[in-house]
């Protein structure tokens, strides 16, 4: 009863194909007409999404620029990457004002978007090494952990000599310490 | 292994993210000035172009270094804390590259690109002692840098080279690749032993008294890099 008749070969059902909306380009709401908001929320939640990632990258961005700063990089490579990183602020800032237009007219909070994004920028690592400093020494007769082929970098200042693994060096590439009255750093 | 100590400031040295001709620079904390290790010198920041001083230093064994300086300290480390290097680090390194191709008369007294040498720098000029080349004679070498007599020691079984002065104190060397070295003093000299049927006759009586070439490379052509 109602039952389609048994056929040897698969029957496709007539479906109606959507019409693809045009759209300018990904998050362009400006062309669709209202009967087309399940699309306009979902290009609005992958422009979010886009947003986010550019203030992610603009953040670290930032926080790069003050370390270039800070490290004294030559003036003109400075110049340079503020003044592309002003130019992306600024469009960011123009996308964002946009975007908190359309969030209002969907009846969503404006500030939603900006606590997303910035609780995951918090996570952004930090830049710089800091120093390594010297531990204790101990004489050569009471050393356990270093091989006799083990290779050493060896330092002889002031009539002190002290050696250093290369095992250790290679962990952190350098180490701060002081020979008697002489300040070295151990590198190799 | 250099002094923290410039113009009377003790700084704080910290690796940096960037690198110079495949050598590691250096920043310090005080000032954030970027410095080069074998250039000897801060190339950029507040104290640009100010001079690092390099120490006496030995590249060697455990063993060796222990048999030098009997009462030497040592930063102990566990036994399980990290990877030991040892030469055979190095030596699988060196040998993996490729010699080089192009006649066979310049490759005799060519040195491979990843060979490690012993530097030495004065005042105006800079010289290279290959370790290959160190290791078919016999130790010590003596040679003159900059009018000064020095002697370069040789040990086979740590592989080690260091320089000393006349009354044996150690001098301020480093040990690097070949590549590295003369990336940073193009117009270094290298120390170059006889062709191969004069080494062996070197070694055998013990001679020191063989002839040492002092070759300019810098007409040479680049070595290509890996």
């Amino acid at each position: 009863m109602g039952q389609r008749p048994a056929c040897s070969f698969p029957v496709f059902e007539p479906q109606r194909i959507p019409q693809e909306p045009k759209v300018l380009f990904n998050g362009d709401h400006r062309v669709l007409g209202s009967q087309q908001m399940g699309r306009r929320i979902d290009t609005r939640m992958t422009y979010s999404r886009q947003l986010h990632f550019v203030r992610q990258f603009v953040t670290r961005w930032a926080c790069f620029e003050v370390y270039l700063c800070s490290r004294a990089i030559s003036v003109s490579l400075r110049m340079l990457e503020f003044a592309l990183a002003a130019a992306a602020l600024l469009g960011l800032l123009g996308c964002q004002s946009r975007l908190q237009d359309d969030a209002v007219s969907i009846g969503q909070e404006p500030g939603a978007i900006d606590q997303e994004t910035a609780a995951d920028a918090s996570d952004s690592p930090p830049f710089g090494y800091p120093p390594q400093m010297a531990g204790d020494f101990t004489d050569a007769e009471s050393v356990t952990g270093v091989g006799d082929e083990e290779l050493v970098v060896g330092v002889f200042v002031q009539g002190q000599s002290r050696a250093y693994p290369l095992r250790l060096l290679a962990h952190g590439e350098h180490l701060n310490d002081s020979i008697g009255a002489e300040p070295v750093c151990a590198t190799w | 292994m250099y002094s923290r100590s410039v113009q009377g400031q003790v700084l704080t040295f910290t690796f940096s993210p960037f690198k110079y001709l495949d050598n590691l620079m250096l920043t310090d904390t005080e000032t954030g000035s970027l410095w080069s290790q074998l250039g000897l010198r801060a190339v950029d920041g507040k104290l640009h172009d100010r001079q690092l001083r390099r120490l006496p230093t030995v590249q060697t064994t455990w063993k060796h270094w222990r048999t030098m300086f009997p009462d030497t300290q040592v930063f102990d480390l566990a036994a399980g804390d990290g990877t030991a290097i040892s030469r055979r680090y190095f030596q699988q390194i060196a040998d993996h590259d490729d010699p080089g191709q192009g006649n066979e008369a310049d490759a005799a007294d060519r040195i491979r690109p990843l060979e490690l040498v012993l530097g030495l720098t004065g005042a105006s000029s800079s010289r290279a002692y290959p370790y290959s080349l160190l290791a078919k004679r016999a130790s010590p070498l003596c040679d003159s840098f900059e009018d000064r007599p020095i002697m370069i020691h040789f040990d086979h079984e740590a592989y080690a080279a260091w320089a000393t002065d006349e009354a044996g104190a150690l001098l301020p060397t480093v040990t690097t690749r070949w590549r590295v070295w003369q990336g940073f003093y193009p117009s270094t000299t290298a120390w170059v032993a006889e062709p191969s049927a004069g080494s062996a006759e070197a070694d055998t009586d013990g001679s020191e008294t063989a002839e040492q070439t002092g070759t300019d490379f810098r007409n040479k052509t680049p070595i290509e890099g890996d």
